[in-house]
């Protein structure tokens, strides 16, 4: 039995989104740029009719600046330069956006119609169902990349500014490869909340967690130690060494993604090299962590808690208790920040309040939103 | 052959399958009855592992449905709505099934689908009792040898009822295949089951053929010479049915000879045995009100 016959009951799934990825990819890889090279021409045929007022910017012997010399780094006035050209954050965006949906379609909106139990009632095991959930939203990613990066290179190589990337075709071959990872890893965090979130939006808030919860509790503790010890600088500098750690870098998309300098990319070969090192390889690391765990609760995860928010129920204490202490860290920081200096018996209070309104809010998210079971 | 050992489940606390054991030979239909929340659903969605229970197995011949799941090409599982392929166009769903089961035969289906009339049409469009036959026709185009049927005839008029059933015996004339079938549409259960599988709370009450479901239970019609007596009234042991003046209709769990020596005793001018349908049989062990049905 060929396992493409998975590859089309998902295609039928999630051909719509795939689509959709594929051209938005290719808009957002190009369009930013072209834009971007239209922005470039006004400011440069702007200096160039009006050279005396930006004398100050480009010196006095600079009275009719040519195009390479209106980039270059020696003068102050910045009018962009590659990495500004590479339409970085959009790209990711979009990958975030989609991952999330077509992970939650592909996993969530299953387990809200009978195509779940439909799924798994099938002739195939649940390591050949993921994967194959995988495979087809990894393909959409892959594919919008592969046409939308060679298509940013060529709007970019056949512009005027083409002589931008003089040297530094390696770098942003790398920069549209670590955007594809990140869109990888990005997807495939999504669908592993989709093996124990109960159904698409469930499953929609937990991938929104999960990408926020690594650097989100860094910064709550971070606040919380300023709340109440008002050491700013001890605070910081710790809170910095976890943010740059290959820990966190390996285990959280988005502080991996904060992490990357592309603006000194270009120029300085140690940022290059630490981009080429630990970001291209902990977001492979973070593809191959979070697809094996995704795969693992996928297999394991009791089918009949379908459309229930968190599907271990016998875990819920465990997320009661996170939910509790996070929203209560905030609730503190929020209201021992409404003073200042910061107070530290406001932050106690605000701790309290905090911890009781998410106490509540656990309860009937956890406890009551779960769908009654035909048994 | 198809074995289901010592199969138990728990969901939310409560124990939802209880250590059910039974085995489907060939050929057979199998009526799984019980009230709602009995398990039967549950049963189901086991056997074909979607749901993994806590203890126990699901064998088809030597091997575990839950560790090899190719095995589940000959164990098909049809729930109660068509909800999961509702996207699909009638053609589109039978592409699909003849891609995952190298057996399916179009052309059984598309008989199937020209005998009742129907279009090649999103399946979200059809009518109830057309979702129905497409569902069942797919699984039964796909020629395994176990099916398992939630609830096909629910909500269902009178002549697509008709028309499942018939699909039903045809394919285990034709086929030997074995069917288990789960419903609360009893009276057309007792027509075509071999078997009665009685799920109460999770357990399995009682597997019995209905003649012997017959033997065990008895419906009675009792005309007395004086008033129906009291004693009869507010005997535990049997459920009445209806008094009118001297006449009582009431059904006994078990026939007993001390019912019969009871009956006797009040010298009644008539005692008549009513035949037992699959529904008394139902209320009378399973306790159930008519309104469950």
């Amino acid at each position: 039995m060929s396992f493409k016959v998975l590859l089309k009951k998902d295609w039928k799934q999630v051909s719509l989104l795939w689509m959709l990825l594929v051209f938005l990819g290719i808009v957002a890889h190009t369009l930013p740029v072209w834009t971007q090279i239209q922005s470039f021409d006004e400011q440069v045929r702007e200096i160039q009719e009006n050279p005396a007022d930006y004398a100050e910017w480009y010196g006095d012997n600079v009275t009719n600046p040519s195009l390479e010399e209106l980039f270059s780094p020696e003068y102050s006035y910045f009018i962009g330069d590659l990495q500004t050209l590479i339409p970085y954050g959009g790209v990711i965006f979009l990958y975030i956006i989609f991952g999330f949906l077509m992970a939650s379609v592909l996993i969530g909106s299953e387990r809200n119609s009978q195509m779940s139990d439909f799924a798994m009632s099938l002739p195939f095991n649940r390591n050949q169902l993921y994967i194959s959930k995988w495979l087809i939203g990894v393909s959409g990613i892959v594919v919008s990349s592969l046409l939308g990066s060679p298509l940013m290179l060529w709007v970019i190589q056949t512009s005027r500014y083409s002589f931008l990337m003089e040297g530094h075709a390696l770098q942003v071959a790398g920069l549209a490869g670590f955007m594809l990872l990140t869109g990888i890893a990005v997807f495939s965090l999504a669908l592993w909340m989709g093996s124990f979130g109960g159904e698409a939006v469930s499953q929609v808030l937990w991938s929104v967690v999960a990408l926020l919860f690594p650097v989100g509790i860094l910064l709550l503790i971070q606040g919380s130690i300023y709340s109440i010890t008002q050491n700013t600088a001890g605070v910081y500098d710790l809170f910095e060494r976890a943010m740059e750690s290959v820990f966190l870098r390996l285990i959280s998309p988005l502080a991996n993604l904060l992490n990357v300098d592309t603006f000194n990319m270009f120029t300085d070969d140690t940022v290059w090299e630490n981009f080429m090192t630990v970001a291209i390889i902990s977001s492979l690391g973070f593809i191959v962590l979070s697809f094996g765990i995704g795969l693992w609760t996928f297999n394991r995860v009791p089918q009949e808690n379908n459309g229930r928010f968190f599907m271990f129920t016998n875990w819920l204490w465990l997320v009661h208790v996170i939910m509790v202490i996070c929203f209560a860290m905030l609730g503190g920081i929020v209201l021992a920040n409404l003073s200042y200096p910061t107070n530290s018996i406001l932050y106690f209070v605000g701790f309290a309040i905090g911890g009781f309104l998410a106490h509540l809010l656990a309860k009937r998210l956890l406890y009551r939103f779960n769908l009654r079971l035909k048994v | 052959m198809l074995t289901v050992q010592q199969l138990s489940k728990k969901i939310d606390r409560q124990q939802v399958l209880d250590d059910i054991d039974f085995t489907v030979g060939a050929g057979e239909i199998i009526a799984l009855v019980g009230r709602n929340g009995a398990g039967k659903t549950t049963l189901l969605r086991t056997m074909v592992g979607i749901i993994r229970p806590d203890t126990g197995d699901v064998r088809y011949g030597p091997s575990s449905i839950f560790e090899k799941a190719e095995l589940k090409r000959d164990v098909i599982f049809v729930p109660d709505s068509a909800d999961a392929l509702k996207h699909y166009t009638v053609n589109e769903a039978a592409a699909l099934y003849e891609s995952i089961y190298p057996t399916f035969n179009r052309s059984t289906f598309r008989e199937t689908l020209t005998r009742y009339n129907i279009d090649n049409k999103k399946i979200r469009q059809l009518s109830k009792g057309q979702k129905a036959m497409v569902t069942l026709s797919l699984a039964f185009a796909v020629q395994a040898k176990y099916y398992l049927l939630d609830e096909p005839t629910d909500g269902l008029d009178v002549v697509a009822k008709s028309d499942v059933l018939k699909l039903m015996i045809a394919q285990v004339e034709v086929r030997n295949c074995s069917i288990i079938v789960s419903s609360h549409q009893l009276h057309e259960l007792e027509r075509i089951a071999d078997r009665i599988i009685m799920i109460e709370k999770g357990r399995v009450k009682a597997i019995m053929s209905l003649e012997e479901a017959r033997e065990t239970s008895v419906k009675l019609q009792v005309v007395f010479n004086d008033q129906v007596p009291v004693e009869l009234l507010e005997r535990k042991d049997i459920d009445i049915i209806n008094v009118t003046g001297r006449v009582a209709l009431f059904m006994a769990k078990e026939r007993t000879k001390e019912l019969d020596t009871f009956v006797d005793a009040h010298d009644p001018m008539l005692v008549e045995e009513i035949p037992m349908s699959l529904e008394d049989i139902f209320r009378v062990q399973l306790g159930g009100e008519a309104s469950v049905f």
